[in-house]
Parts: C-alpha cells; sequence; structure tokens
C-alpha cells in the first residue's frame, strides 16, 4: 500500500484516538464537576464518595463512543482526500487497484503517491483539535471550581428567616382574663379544669417563647387539648346529631325542636308548645269554654284528637328510634353515651306511663272519636276531661323537651365555651382559628306525607319578620289547620282596624292592649321586665 | 524482453500519450483558429474510436477541422457531400461489370468514398433515409456489405458527420438509432471577435492547410488501446451509470427534473461512450485514472443528442443542454 496512504491513515487514526479520549475525559470531569457542586449546595443526596467512579463511567462510555463514531474506513479515508485536496479521484482508483498488475495501474499508483506527498502536512493536522483542547481545559476548570467550593451549611439555613416573638403585656392580660372567663364558665367539670390548664400552660410557655414557632406550638398543643376536651364532652350532641341524621321524620321534627333553644343568652326553652299553648288558649279557652258552658259541642275536639295523634306519634317515633339506635350501636353500659341514652329512652317511657300511658293518649284519641260521634249527647265532664288530657300530655311533652334540653345544655356550653376559647386565643396571638364542623341545622326535610302536619319550630325573634309564621294551627272558624302567619295576618289587620276605629266604644287603655297583644303574638314573649322595642 | 523491460516500454508510452496529443493540438491550431474544446473533444472520439457529428453553421470550419485533422493524423480523408439525391450505393460503393484482361464479363466491386479511414459526413441530414440507414453498418460495424458481401473497412475508421442547423428545408432529421452511433455531438459556435480576427488575418496571407502530419493510424490504435487501460474506481463508474440512468424519466428514484423535463433517456450505448472517452480525456490531463470531473465534462456531448426533451422543456426555454446540467447537479448530490 502507498506509504503516504498508510501515513496518513496511521495519522487519522491518532486523530480518532485523541479526539475520543479528549472527548471522554471532558465529559467524565464535566459530570463529576456537576455532580461535586451539586451535591455541596445540597441540591441532590449523593456522597462524594460516589462521584469518582460515575464521572469515570461516563468518560469511558463517551470515549468509546466516540471512538465508534470517528471510526473511518480505509475507503472512506480516500474518498475525503480526493474531495478535499482534489486529487481526482487518485486516492480512491489506487486502493481499488492497489493489487492489480500493470504499467498503467503501477503509474496511477506513483501518481498517487506523488500527489500525497505534496500534500502540505500542515493541512493534515488535526481539525479542530483547539475545541477539544479547550473543553477539556474548561472541563478541569469545572471540577477544580466544584473541589474548591465550601460546601452550604444546610443546617445553619433552616428555611425562612426565625421571627422572634414576645409575649405582649395586652396579650397575657387578654390570655389571663380568658382563663377566669372559662373558669367561671357553665362548662362542665372536669372538662372546664383541663380547658383552664391547657391555656395556663400555654400561657407560661408564651411568656419564656422568643421566636414566633415556639409561640405556634404551643397554641398549636392548646387547641389541640381543647378541643379535644369538647369531643369528650360533646358525646350526647354527637349522639342527638345522629338521631337527626336519621330518617325518622317524627324524630327529626322533634330534634329540630331541640336544636332551635336560645343559647347563651340564659333564657329558658321558649319552645313551640308554649308560644301554642298561649295562642291556642287565648282564642279557644273563652269560646270553647263558653260553649262548653252552653252545651254545644266544641269544634276543637276533633283538632285535639288530631293533635294528640300527631304528638303520639312523634312520642313513640321517638321511643322507637332511641330503641334502634341502641340496637344498632350496641353501646355498653360503661360508655358514656349509654347514660344519656337510657335516659331519654326512659324519658320517653316516662312521658307515658307504662302501656297505660300511651293507651291514655290513644285513648284520648278514641275518646275524642267517640265524643264527636255523641253530639250533643256529651256532657261537660266529658270534654273537660279531654282538654285536660290534651293539657296533660302537651305538658309531658314539654317536660320530655325539657329533660333533652337538660341533657343537651350542658354539652353544648362545654362545647361552645371551647369553641370561644379557642376563638378568643386565636384572636389575642393572630393564630389561623381551626374550623370546627357546625352541625347543618338549617335543613328541612320534606314532609313523608300531607296528613301529618310538620311541627316547625319557632324561628329567631330578633331576626325572623313572622312569629311561627309557618306553624301549623287549628282556625277554629273553618275547623281546618292553617299556617299560623296566614291565620294572623287575616285577623291582625281586622282586628286593629276595629280598635282604632273611633265609631267603637274601645277606651285608649283597651287600643294600646290589643296593639301590645298583637305585638307580643308577631315578635314573641319577652322576659318580664324586657320590652318588645 | 522480460517483464521489467516490458512494463518500462508501457510506462514510456502512457507518458508519451499527452505530449502526443499535445503534438496534435498544436499542428491542428495552424489550420483552425480557435475551437479548442470541439477539437479535444473531437481527438478524445478518435482515440476512443467514437464518431462525432458536428453541427455549426455554415463556414464555422468544420470541413476545415475534418481536413486538418485528416492531415495531421496521416489518415485517408474522405468526404461525402450528402444530398437529397444521393443514393446508398454512393455512400458504400457497388458492384460494376468489367472486362478482365482476358475480355470477360466480371462484376468488380468499386469501394465508395466511405472507404477511407476519416470520412467526412457533410449536411448528413440532407440526405434521405435510406441513404442515412447506409451509415449505420458502417459506422457501427466498419464494414460494408454490398450483394451479401462483407467489405472491411481498415482502421482507425472515424466519421465526422456535420449538421446545419438552420435550414430546416429538404432535411431528414437523424434518426435516433444513428444519432446513437455518434459517440459525441459537438456544437461548433460561432467564433469569437478575436478568433475571427485570427481567421481573417489567416485566410487573407493563405487559404492553404498548412499542417503536417504527426501521427499515424498506428499509433492511434495503440493510444486507444493504451487509453482502455486506463483504470476506473468503482466509485466513478457508478456515478456514471447512476447519471446516464438518471436520464430515463419511466424510472424510480430519478431526479424530479427528469421527470419534468426528459421524454426519452439515452441509451446503454451513453454509459459505455462516457467510460471510454473519459480515460482518453484522464490520459490527456495527465492522469492515470477517470475522475468525476471527466464524466462532468463529457456528460453533455454524450448525452445531447440522446435525450430528447419534452415540450415542458421547450416551454421553459431549457434546451438538452440545460437538462443535463440539471441531472448532473442532482447526480451529484448522492456521489
Amino acid at each position: 500500500m502507498s506509504k503516504n496512504f498508510v501515513k496518513i491513515r496511521n495519522r487519522n487514526a491518532c486523530a480518532r484516538w485523541i479526539k475520543s479520549i479528549l472527548l471522554g475525559l471532558t465529559f467524565g470531569l464535566l459530570v463529576g464537576g456537576a455532580l461535586l457542586a451539586l451535591s455541596k449546595f445540597g441540591i441532590i443526596p449523593l456522597l462524594p464518595i460516589w462521584i469518582l467512579p460515575i464521572g469515570a463511567g461516563s468518560a469511558a462510555l463517551v470515549w468509546v463512543a466516540a471512538w465508534l463514531i470517528l471510526r473511518r474506513t480505509d475507503r472512506a479515508i480516500a474518498k475525503k482526500l480526493d474531495k478535499k485536496f482534489e486529487l481526482s479521484e487518485r486516492v480512491q482508483t489506487m486502493l481499488e487497484y492497489e493489487k492489480v498488475e500493470g504499467a498503467m495501474y503501477a503509474l496511477q499508483r506513483e501518481d498517487t503517491e506523488a500527489s500525497l506527498a505534496a500534500i502540505p502536512k500542515k493541512k493534515l493536522r488535526i481539525k479542530r483539535l483547539w475545541i477539544y483542547a479547550v473543553a477539556f481545559v474548561l472541563s478541569v476548570a469545572t471540577l477544580a471550581t466544584a473541589v474548591v467550593i465550601k460546601p452550604k451549611d444546610v443546617s445553619a439555613n433552616p428555611g425562612p428567616t426565625p421571627v422572634a416573638f414576645k409575649l405582649e403585656e395586652w396579650q397575657r392580660v387578654g390570655l389571663e382574663t380568658l382563663i377566669i372567663t372559662v373558669e367561671a364558665s357553665e362548662m362542665e367539670s372536669p372538662y372546664r379544669e383541663n380547658v383552664v390548664q391547657s391555656l395556663r400552660e400555654m400561657l407560661e410557655e408564651l411568656k419564656v417563647a422568643e421566636m414566633e414557632r415556639q409561640m405556634e406550638a404551643s397554641v398549636s398543643a392548646a387547641i389541640d387539648e381543647i378541643l379535644l376536651e369538647m369531643d369528650k364532652a360533646s358525646w350526647v350532641i354527637e349522639f342527638t346529631e345522629t338521631l337527626w341524621a336519621g330518617n325518622n321524620k317524627h324524630v327529626r321534627e322533634l330534634m329540630k325542636a331541640i336544636n332551635y333553644y336560645e343559647w347563651g343568652q340564659g333564657k329558658e326553652w321558649s319552645g313551640y308548645s308554649d308560644k301554642m299553648t298561649n295562642f291556642i288558649n287565648s282564642f279557644r279557652h273563652a269560646d270553647e269554654t263558653k260553649k262548653l258552658e252552653e252545651g254545644e259541642v266544641p269544634d276543637g275536639v276533633k283538632m285535639v284528637a288530631e293533635t294528640a295523634e300527631a304528638l303520639s306519634l312523634a312520642s313513640a317515633s321517638l321511643s322507637e328510634g332511641l330503641s334502634t339506635f341502641l340496637s344498632v350501636y350496641e353501646l355498653d353500659e360503661s360508655d358514656p353515651l349509654y347514660a344519656a341514652f337510657a335516659k331519654l329512652n326512659n324519658l320517653g317511657i316516662a312521658s307515658f306511663p307504662q302501656e297505660d300511658g300511651l293507651n291514655h293518649v290513644y285513648g284520648l284519641s278514641a275518646l275524642a272519636t267517640q265524643l264527636e260521634s255523641l253530639g250533643e249527647n256529651g256532657t261537660l265532664d266529658d270534654y273537660k276531661a279531654l282538654f285536660e288530657g290534651e293539657a296533660k300530655l302537651i305538658r309531658l311533652i314539654d317536660a320530655l323537651k325539657k329533660e333533652i334540653y337538660d341533657v343537651l345544655t350542658p354539652q353544648y356550653k362545654n362545647t361552645n365555651v371551647g369553641k370561644n376559647a379557642v376563638t378568643e386565643v386565636c384572636r389575642i396571638l393572630s393564630y389561623d382559628r381551626p374550623r370546627f364542623d357546625e352541625p347543618n341545622l338549617a335543613e328541612e326535610e320534606e314532609s313523608e306525607g300531607g296528613d301529618q302536619p310538620s311541627i316547625i319550630p319557632p324561628g329567631n325573634p330578633e331576626t325572623d319578620n313572622a312569629y311561627g309564621g309557618d306553624e301549623w294551627i287549628l282556625d277554629y272558624t273553618k275547623n281546618e289547620l292553617v299556617k299560623y302567619g296566614e291565620l294572623f295576618s287575616k285577623y291582625e289587620p281586622d282586628a286593629l282596624d276595629k280598635a282604632r276605629d273611633e265609631s267603637n266604644s274601645y277606651t285608649e287603655e283597651q287600643r294600646k292592649a290589643i296593639e301590645r297583644y298583637f305585638e307580643i303574638l308577631k315578635v314573641g314573649f319577652k322576659e318580664e321586665g324586657e320590652t318588645n322595642e | 524482453m522480460n517483464n521489467i523491460e516490458t512494463n518500462a516500454m508501457e510506462m514510456e508510452k502512457v507518458k508519451m500519450f499527452s505530449e502526443k496529443i499535445a503534438t496534435v493540438k498544436n499542428e491542428l491550431a495552424k489550420d483552425v483558429v480557435g475551437q479548442g474544446e470541439i477539437i479535444d473533444n473531437v481527438i478524445i472520439a478518435i482515440v476512443a474510436g467514437g464518431n462525432v457529428l458536428l453541427e455549426g453553421v455554415p463556414g464555422v470550419g468544420k470541413t476545415r477541422l475534418v481536413r486538418s485533422l485528416g492531415k495531421v493524423l496521416s489518415l485517408p480523408f474522405s468526404r461525402i457531400q450528402f444530398t437529397p439525391d444521393l443514393m446508398p450505393s454512393d455512400v458504400t460503393g457497388t458492384n460494376v461489370v468489367e472486362k478482365d484482361e482476358n475480355g470477360r464479363l466480371q462484376t468488380k466491386f468499386r469501394p465508395g468514398p466511405i472507404f477511407a479511414n476519416l470520412v467526412l459526413a457533410d449536411e448528413i441530414n440532407r440526405a434521405t433515409p435510406k441513404t442515412q440507414s447506409a451509415m449505420l453498418e458502417v459506422m457501427q460495424e466498419h464494414k460494408v456489405t454490398v450483394a451479401n458481401k462483407a467489405y472491411k473497412i481498415k482502421e482507425p475508421f472515424f466519421v465526422l458527420a456535420t449538421e446545419n442547423p438552420i435550414e430546416q428545408d429538404g432535411t431528414y432529421p437523424l434518426p435516433e438509432a444513428q444519432m446513437d452511433r455518434f459517440m459525441f455531438k459537438l456544437i461548433v459556435n460561432f467564433p469569437s471577435s478575436d478568433d475571427l480576427v485570427d481567421i481573417v488575418k489567416m485566410t487573407q496571407i493563405t487559404m492553404a492547410e498548412t499542417a503536417q502530419g504527426v501521427l499515424n493510424g498506428d499509433e492511434i490504435l495503440a493510444m486507444r488501446a493504451l487509453a482502455s487501460s486506463v483504470p476506473v474506481a468503482e466509485e466513478v463508474l457508478r456515478y456514471t451509470v447512476n447519471l446516464v440512468s438518471n436520464t430515463h424519466p419511466e424510472l424510480e428514484n430519478t431526479p424530479s427534473s427528469t421527470k419534468k423535463y426528459v421524454k426519452y433517456g439515452a441509451s446503454p450505448r451513453a454509459a459505455q461512450g462516457l467510460i471510454t472517452a473519459a480515460k482518453v480525456r484522464a490520459l490527456m490531463c495527465g492522469r492515470y485514472n477517470v475522475s468525476y470531473e471527466d464524466i462532468d465534462e463529457l456528460a453533455r456531448p454524450v448525452l445531447r443528442h440522446r435525450i430528447k426533451v419534452n415540450y415542458t422543456a421547450v416551454n421553459d426555454k431549457l434546451g438538452a443542454d440545460d437538462v443535463i446540467g440539471l441531472i448532473i447537479k442532482e447526480t451529484k448530490k448522492v456521489r
């Protein structure tokens, strides 16, 4: 083979080795330097001992790949030489016919040899070797930089700049006042003592806390403890809310009634029954008593029986619901909820003592039916017994509600004391208040049937426009149940017009009494000494 | 003579090749002004053993060139002026009836003007197709058949035909089969101003042709044999084949320019002619191998009369040379 071609080929091979080694080393050093820098800055968790094998491995891979890619056959080298130095395909021809004998071929080889020898050596140098060298130097510099830089002290920089905290005087006073308030609250023991203890411990920690994160930790711990006490103290609420979520309509009706009491204002249960009783009494007692005296069958007899039946069904459903709940949850006697369930269950039974109690209700219904059929043959004593029975039943239901209220009131007080304490702590210390899950008391279910009027609890007298406007009452003039609001709106203007009509013989005092009476009916009864203004 | 001595003589011959060509060109320059490229290609064709078709307007020196060439190459020269009434036998020769020495009648073949080493077929397109077809056998096989008897023509034998592109009336375009027998078609252009000045000056002195013979038929044959031994690299051979294949629009993978402008492509003789001529050209250039440059330079003379362009090329005002240029450009991309 042509000596010059062999020289060039060897030079080519040498260039290939140099380039591939430089590429491999460059890549390996870059990878190693990058990994070292990243690990020093804490961006990647890599031990320095791993950097060497990773870098060496990458270098080897790139070296081998480059060596393979840069590989050239003799034919490719010949082609490149012919093209680059405009040798008119001499080298390719020479290579192809290098073993063929003959004068022409010998001359062709000589000619090619001379052409190759005439190529200036500087033109055969490795092209762009300086780029590889520069890249290599840069990679060395990268690694050196990575070695020299100091690792970042992660422990000294835990994140955002910590904020200092110092308990202000007004905050201390506010928290101490809160502790006193909780101590004086009606929260039951031992929950109250536990909440007070949590608040005291929190206060002591805040007095010595110097950083905001310390304050947040103390507040968070105290809130968790208070919420735990609230959970312990609100077990009956959970029970009633379970009943509330049940599918028994009558139970739900009663639960609605129970939940619509006024908390925190020291008021007694100004429940539906009082208002209904008073209203009915104001209309009924005078007229019906008169009818009784005159020997007429009161129109309210039928209403009483229906009312009694409705109430009995509600009571029976409550009893049924309690029994179902107890059987489903299989409470143990030692469970705190068991006592409440048992109490309510017994309360239900106590409202209708023994079977006779229930029969008394049904008896009243049956009596009412009989009385209706008696017509003019009914006696005054019969009617009186009926009304007395109705009144007793209403009182019993009221007593039931009161008992339930008595059971629940402390629970709600416990919960609200806890909530208020947490809210106050968060306000004083500008801490995000946790969200308390409130029961959806405003949810109203549709009636299952048309013949059982739902008992709608009274609304908030201070916010509602109508005084029990959606309550069902008996319109004695038509002997049918109507909504209180409709009946009231029908009678009130008529009554007030008559009262204000100067042609009538009402005195100024009577006129004012009538106006005041209807005002009371509209906005509800107030405590003695309070006014409706 | 041993091998070493044989080889030495061979190498000496190869080295002398280009010198001889240069001598021929110098001698021709005494009678023919300019037309350097035409002279080179004619010499290439003669050494390669091919026929040449010269196309040019009257008075550009086509006939003078061929006559001077005959003198320089020391080859018996014959000129045939083709006319519409020229008969085939006027070209090839015919049998005549003669009395022998004993007075008996016998037929004797009287060779026509075709029986020369260098034949100038002037205005070949004026002859009838019948007369033109008489040229087919002699151009390809270098023999004439008359009355079922073949008469070989002495080598080297060349036909240099001329065509006048202006006159169309009374002319018969050469059939493709005959066109394919010409190795080259050379366009003799009008001389440049400087060349024309020299021509006028020279012819004012004398119209006589002063070139002398510097070569003979045997030497030409030897040069031909020498040229045939020039090696061709596989890549170059493939490039040549690709180039000729790319003139065929019906083939797959042909360039878009071929599909757009070419109606018919070149025959395989084109590839043979290209390689043969390229070998001669390489030696003339002092090289001992064929290169891409040789192929590219000879592509137009070899292909321009072998491909037929379509009306799209005519509409785009592209001639055969332009289309060949596009094909070369496309073919170069893959070499």
